[in-house]
């Protein structure tokens, strides 16, 4: 029995039975599950989705522009199990990966996130259930060695953030102790580390289902996991990035997010949440022309709602829009928005990430 | 932040196992030709694990036990050598079947590997062998596996890996490593193309391929982690 295509079938029938359901209830909670479902089968099981053939592994590049014949929003998420796939299956040791100058810009946030996946969850599944603090260092330090390694330039940021997203998903049990080991090494590694805890919260079982306050415990989880303030921000970004991305095609899940955001008061990570995940989606797909322009477009009247949307999201995106994302874009420092900042004016260069 | 028991640290605790299961259960299987490599490596990484928890020990260390009738880590490594060596003679049977071509599954007993579950005396375990069977058809390989690594249910080992009470240490750390690169060993060179299709079943494990019976011997390697640092935790463990 092939129990790894039952379980997609599974996915796939679940996703279907939600968009049935979108349609008889009321609330964004059943298109809120079938976009999370498809993010994560897209992901999960890109091999099938592209078809890609097992008996030989095609060239990255190939897979790549397979994926572009999905759409817009699918194509993201299936890059990113590409750079899972891909990184998974390549011959160890591994390096330049992602630095064929052949593949697109606009795949690099998906390939690099999806390298980073699979990077930190080799290195993890090898230091046991309970590392010496010399073992966990250790493994990080390879990890990082390995990100740098393979990640185009410009890019390393991208590519380690996933470890906050692998440890807290596979191995929450070394959740601070990895974080702290982290910082240990590289302070902003520590922040890019809670900032992919944050993500990994909105796909934890225990925040699966989009019923119940699911948003509001998965920002209460953030607050609570995350030690320091500097890491809350980090890990509030990163859950609210992850919503946003996920449910881009339909803005009134983030409507939905924002009332359990502003109960928080952490109205700065917030909106770096979600300018950055829209930058991202800018830079991903350049060409949409269909959904960025919702986030752009002011609510009219004075509701709680409209007022907390212009606020969160429209006053805010149009002014990284206007200035922060053209410069990111042109010095090839996207990545540099995978952790909280308090202002999207890119910082200082660092030659160490290069 | 308080690393002890609370509900969160339980819901994170099950998040991590039901992730985990979600995460072997969708892994792309390795391309063909590289399915041993990942299995061992996946089993090295466990090995590396039981190494470093005995590369400082002392000999009285090693030998102390925390209670009649519970394992000192001497005893949980000398038993996971001897499972080592059980699962090695099959695999060597599998690698010598599938040269010969023809059947691609080796059927084990209760009288082969006398394994057993909680409470269920060996003898009695032969009775269950069709139920068992029934069960096992519709169980997962990763449920089984995952099922080895979380103690929820409390296992009784076969007769063959019952360890002896005094073992040097030294001794045992040369083994742990001699004893990985011995199976290693046969998974190197040409190996029979039909080795992939070749299995092993027990009723109490149910048919697993090569890669899935390393995959139960890493968790079972896991789970002893789990014990021999209970050991070491103990307070009356010699410092």
């Amino acid at each position: 029995m092939d129990y790894r295509a039952n379980f997609g079938t599974v996915l796939g029938l679940m996703q279907r039975s939600a968009q049935v359901m979108s349609f008889l209830l009321p609330g964004h909670e059943m298109q809120e599950a079938q976009n999370k479902l498809e993010a994560f089968r897209l992901f999960a099981y890109v091999d099938q989705e592209l078809r890609i053939p097992t008996e030989r592994l095609l060239p990255l590049d190939a897979l790549v522009r397979r994926a572009f014949d999905l759409g817009h929003h699918e194509r993201i998420f299936a890059i990113e199990g590409v750079g899972h796939y891909y990184a998974g299956l390549a011959a160890s040791p591994v390096t330049g990966l992602l630095q064929d100058r052949q593949l697109p810009d606009c795949a690099m946030v998906s390939l690099h996130a999806g390298m980073g996946t699979s990077f930190a969850g080799t290195m993890l599944s090898r230091l046991g259930a309970d590392p010496s603090k010399a073992a966990l260092r250790d493994g990080l330090l390879r990890f990082f060695d390995l990100c740098r390694d393979n990640a185009r330039p410009g890019w390393y940021e991208n590519a380690i953030e996933p470890l906050g997203l692998s440890v807290r998903t596979l191995h929450p049990h070394l959740l601070a102790r990895a974080g702290a080991a982290a910082g240990e090494i590289d302070i902003e590694a520590q922040r890019l580390y809670w900032h992919g805890v944050g993500r990994s919260l909105y796909f934890v079982p225990m925040n699966f289902m989009t019923f119940g306050g699911s948003h509001e415990r998965a920002l209460r989880t953030a607050i609570d996991e995350a030690p320091t303030v500097e890491d809350r921000r980090n890990a509030v970004a990163g859950l609210v990035w992850a919503v946003t991305l996920v449910n881009l095609c339909h803005p009134r899940v983030l409507q939905s997010l924002l009332p359990a955001c502003n109960s928080i008061r952490m109205p700065g990570a917030v909106k770096n949440g979600i300018v950055s995940a829209l930058i991202v989606w800018k830079h991903m797909v350049p060409e949409d022309t269909e959904f960025l322009p919702l986030y752009l477009q002011h609510a009219s009247g004075s509701s709680m709602d409209g007022g907390l949307w212009n606020d969160y999201v429209v006053d805010p995106a149009r002014e990284a829009f206007a200035a922060a994302f053209p410069a990111l874009a042109k010095e090839d420092r996207i990545a540099s928005v995978f952790q909280f900042q308090e202002s999207f004016v890119p910082p200082v260069t660092k030659a160490s990430h290069a | 932040m308080s690393e002890g028991f609370s509900l969160a640290s339980a819901g994170r605790a099950l998040d991590g196992a039901l992730s985990r299961l979600v995460n072997d259960l969708v892994a792309v299987p390795p391309p063909a030709g590289q399915e041993w490599s990942a299995a061992l490596s996946k089993y090295r990484g466990a090995r590396e694990g039981t190494m470093a928890l005995i590369r400082d020990l002392t000999q009285e260390q090693c030998d102390f036990t925390p209670a009649p009738g519970v394992w000192s880590i001497g005893q949980n490594v000398e038993h996971l050598l001897l499972t080592e060596r059980l699962y090695r003679t099959q695999f060597r049977n599998l690698i010598a079947l599938a040269g010969k071509g023809g059947e691609s599954n080796i059927a084990l007993t209760f009288e082969h590997i006398d394994t057993s579950i909680a409470f269920i005396p060996r003898d009695v375990m032969p009775l269950l062998t069709i139920p068992l069977n029934i069960f096992n058809v519709f169980v997962p390989g990763i449920v089984r596996e995952t099922m080895f690594r979380i103690p929820l249910i409390s296992a009784v080992n076969p007769t063959a890996s019952n360890p002896a009470p005094y073992h040097s240490v030294t001794d045992l750390r040369a083994r742990a490593i001699a004893s990985l690169a011995e199976t290693g060993e046969l998974f190197r060179g040409d190996l029979p193309s039909n080795l992939r299709n070749m299995t092993l079943s027990h009723p109490l494990l149910g048919t697993n391929n090569i890669p899935e019976i390393f995959g139960i011997i890493t968790a079972h390697e896991e789970r002893h982690h789990g014990q021999m640092r209970r050991v070491l935790e103990n307070p009356r463990f010699p410092r």
